[in-house]
């Protein structure tokens, strides 16, 4: 079950910045033929984002006790100290991110109003940089684990 | 009719998103620095599901105050403010981690 939950969340993660690429190229094609798509597509990511937080969160606060200590007895502690700790803080922004994005969607007309387009462009690119840059700290993570573990 | 306007709804709640982000960025410094403040929010339960639950009700409750105003603001201008407040938000935390 630990290693399940692990494969998890990573794998929702990835899934929740497909869905938001998608909701990127949606919105910089925005026409009436593809407002349900735009809709759709950032429900799905902010689904994924959710499911996310709820299975990283629960790992996290259940079994990343022991991982914490063979990292800081490891050859990388700062994989502990700074990536793991900017990781668990900036997820935050962007789950709050993915939440305000069907929300924008679904109350505006991003067709005709380039503002709105623009920030609908500008929240999606925002999830999935930060996605990307949390997705590569838990690689890390991940590492300094394994590097702890053979030393 | 006005049509960079944001809907009532998008403007309130983007308007909380960038408070509840900045806010997020405080909290973890505060408690990061101010030991009391960590073991406070221990004792409720793990540090990180309490502040998740503030910031995500610091977002939630704020967005449904903020959406019952209308706003004269456009869509370019929270699309700036979002990008620099998330940036500000990285670079502070990564930087604060750097030199704790």
């Amino acid at each position: 079950m630990r290693e399940f939950l692990l494969m998890v969340h990573p794998t929702t993660g990835a899934l929740a910045i497909f869905a938001t690429i998608w909701v990127f190229v949606e919105a910089l094609n925005a026409s009436a033929q593809n407002r349900a798509r735009l809709l759709w597509g950032s429900i799905v990511a902010a689904v994924f984002m959710v499911i996310t937080c709820v299975v990283g969160g629960y790992w996290y606060v259940t079994y990343y006790a022991a991982d914490k200590a063979i990292i800081l007895a490891g050859p990388w502690p700062m994989a502990h100290t700074v990536v793991m700790e900017f990781k668990e803080h900036l997820f935050f922004a962007t789950l709050i991110l993915s939440l305000l994005l069907p929300i924008v969607i679904w109350s505006n007309n991003i067709v005709s109003n380039r503002g709105v387009r623009m920030l609908v462009l500008v929240i999606a690119a925002l999830v999935v940089l930060t996605s990307f840059a949390i997705e590569g700290a838990g690689a890390m993570i991940s590492m300094a684990v394994r590097m702890g573990l053979i030393q | 009719m006005d049509n960079s306007r944001l809907s009532r709804s998008s403007a309130g709640y983007t308007i909380a998103a960038i408070v509840a982000i900045l806010f997020s960025t405080a909290l973890t410094i505060a408690k990061e620095s101010y030991t009391p403040l960590l073991a406070a929010m221990k004792s409720i339960s793990h540090h990180w599901t309490v502040h998740g639950v503030i910031v995500l009700a610091v977002f939630l409750i704020l967005g449904a105050l903020l959406s019952r105003r209308s706003w004269n603001i456009g869509g370019m201008m929270l699309a700036s403010t979002v990008f620099i407040s998330t940036a500000i938000s990285g670079f502070a935390l990564l930087f604060f981690f750097l030199t704790l």
